[in-house]
């Protein structure tokens, strides 16, 4: 008989799930600040933005929720970590399309990601790439039910998640 | 008896019998089939790490489906996944996340509005 001895995850890796919270304005470019978490390596500044020390390697995961309210209840939005210090977009965006036909619903994808292995102190943020008039909340403290109402509202909250080694 | 050392960094596990829901509580999808770099694991090992999950369904009427997950009991509630499009909100493809501490992953998850909807395997969790 064999068994399997499960270690404890990545022995010499740091993992941290932090909320997001609402942009200052639902347009391109606007931050999505980050909530204040406990990590090796890295500093959550006032801003919300991530400041990671150098030479150690982070995998960057961001999922903000959106909403639109008001018909037809269908518009696209997509973010993407972006290197404030080097002035450069870097990883995958999510992209998101809050729609209910199957022509509307094909565009998405489920997480931005990044990773990233500065040599030098370096402050990264997750960024509102290209958002659509009709998204009227991004990251809502509180999630509203939506069209129609017996619909549920989002009962998951917007997070990002740091691993780094 | 052999014990293996860094068996690597990925425990996946998935559901293998579709789940239909009765009510639009809350409801637990629990994942049994546990998948190391060795292999089908044998039993429900709890587990210590960053766990991700996504959720495939189906819905049981005309409108879509619209609850969202929780990938863990205890740490859970971060992260959510639109089984299928939702009018007026990010569409589906969204991942669920946790950190999962000594424990089984399992999925937390409440049906908008059909009460018998179904939800079908690919739906997985992956722990790091």
């Amino acid at each position: 008989m064999s068994y399997f001895k499960l270690n404890a995850g990545m022995p010499n890796a740091n993992k941290s799930i932090g909320n997001l919270t609402a942009p200052a304005s639902i347009s391109a470019d606007q931050r999505l600040p980050c909530s204040s978490i406990s990590h090796t390596g890295l500093t959550v500044n006032a801003s919300g933005q991530l400041e990671l020390s150098a030479n150690t390697t982070f995998l960057l995961f961001g999922s903000p929720l959106v909403e639109d309210n008001a018909s037809p209840y269908s518009g696209s939005f997509s973010c993407q970590w972006y290197d404030v210090t080097n002035s450069n977009w870097i990883g995958r965006p999510l992209i998101t399309w809050a729609g209910i036909s199957a022509s509307t619903s094909f565009m998405k994808s489920s997480i931005a990601r990044a990773v990233i292995y500065p040599t030098a102190s370096t402050t990264v943020e997750l960024r509102i790439k290209t958002v659509a008039s009709q998204i009227d909340k991004v990251n809502a403290a509180t999630p509203s039910a939506h069209w129609p109402s017996s619909h549920a509202p989002y009962i998951g909250t917007q997070f990002y998640t740091v691993l780094s080694f | 008896m052999t014990y293996q050392r860094n068996t690597g960094p990925f425990i996946v596990n998935k559901l293998v019998t579709s789940t239909s829901f009765s009510n639009l509580s809350f409801n637990t999808i629990t994942l049994t089939d546990y998948r190391t770099s060795l292999g089908v694991y044998p039993g429900k090992p709890a587990l210590n790490g960053l766990a991700f999950s996504a959720v495939t369904a189906t819905s049981a009427g005309a409108q879509p489906s619209i609850g969202m997950h929780r990938p863990s009991s205890i740490s859970g509630n971060y992260g959510a996944d639109l089984a299928r499009y939702g009018l007026g909100r990010g569409s589906n493809g969204k991942l669920g996340v946790s950190i999962v501490q000594n424990e089984s992953p399992v999925i937390q998850y409440r049906a908008g509005y059909d009460a018998g909807d179904t939800y079908v395997s690919p739906t997985y969790s992956v722990v790091i």
